[in-house]
């Protein structure tokens, strides 16, 4: 069975989606509550930084992904190597 | 400890006495906790390109579904990090010269605020607990009010027998300037009014 790889990008979407909303709130919790005091202020600009360069990266490290191919999914096809012949066994493995 | 000059909501000649954290020992638990759940992962992803071809090759299925789940990884590792950062920070204390204030940060979305009048103050007690509680100076101030909400309680500030005192020196000050007499008729009034049923709501 294979899968297109493109679809491994939705639960992907619905994950970035629901952590969007959350890294909204707790800004905005901190920003609001923190008395925009230096450390909150300051952790929530390094929080801000690091969202952006994770999903730099992960834009970057998929951008060379052939989203056209597909997932292989199930028994992989093993060939089994031809075992000698051997006296008085008969090889049921050969083809 | 920390003085801060103002924060919303004050009253007219309130003044900030002291505005409390808990003590930074609890916030690098919390570092070192995701300092550790943040280098695993990326020790992983090295030895993964070390030693196998499961990142060799950016074109492939693999590849694609490895760096989606780093990233996903990272993305919500790095918002448990934030949102452990925003239930320390903001699990704050102030003592003014008028009242206590006590901030609690459950959760995300569980905050609780209580304030209490510090002529309400009866009985302040300060504790520090175990090894490093001794070692790092830091423990609890336990200050009994005569109020519905009888007790408060600073966790894990640093330096807990100062506050104690700065809030005993605070209530000090309050009973010299209202007076002896008038502290006790407020004492009274508020056992009375504890003791008596509540009035009934008003007919609209």
């Amino acid at each position: 069975m294979s899968l297109p790889l493109w679809l491994l990008l939705i639960p992907f979407a619905l994950l970035l989606l629901v952590w969007l909303v959350f890294s909204i709130v707790a800004i905005t919790k901190m920003l609001r509550f923190g008395f925009l005091s230096r450390p909150a202020v300051i952790s929530s600009f390094a929080y801000i930084l690091f969202a952006v360069v994770i999903l730099l990266t992960t834009i970057t490290g998929l951008s060379a992904v052939d989203w056209s191919t597909s997932l292989e999914i199930g028994t992989p096809d093993i060939a089994l190597p031809a075992l000698p012949d051997l006296k008085g066994v008969t090889n049921t493995f050969q083809p | 400890m920390k003085l801060k000059p103002t924060f919303p909501n004050m009253l007219p000649g309130e003044q900030v006495v002291l505005l409390l954290h808990r003590h930074g020992f609890v916030a690098a638990r919390i570092i070192l906790l995701y300092v550790f759940l943040g280098v695993v992962p990326a020790a992983a992803w090295l030895l993964l390109g070390s030693y196998t071809n499961a990142i060799a090759d950016p074109a492939t299925a693999g590849y694609a579904a490895l760096v989606l789940l780093f990233a996903s990884y990272f993305l919500v590792w790095g918002l448990l990090f934030f949102v452990s950062w925003l239930n320390y920070y903001l699990d704050v204390w102030i003592v003014t010269n008028e009242r206590i204030i006590n901030i609690k940060q459950v959760q995300l979305f569980h905050r609780i605020v209580s304030e209490q009048k510090l002529y309400r103050v009866q009985d302040v007690t300060w504790e520090m607990q175990g090894v490093l509680g001794n070692m790092f100076k830091f423990g609890n101030v336990i200050i009994q009010t005569a109020a519905e909400q009888s007790k408060f309680t600073f966790e894990h500030i640093p330096d807990p027998e100062a506050v104690a005192k700065t809030v005993m020196h605070l209530l000090e000050q309050i009973e010299s300037q209202l007076g002896a007499n008038t502290m006790a008729k407020l004492d009274g009034d508020l056992v009375e009014g504890a003791a008596q049923p509540k009035p009934p709501a008003p007919k609209i």
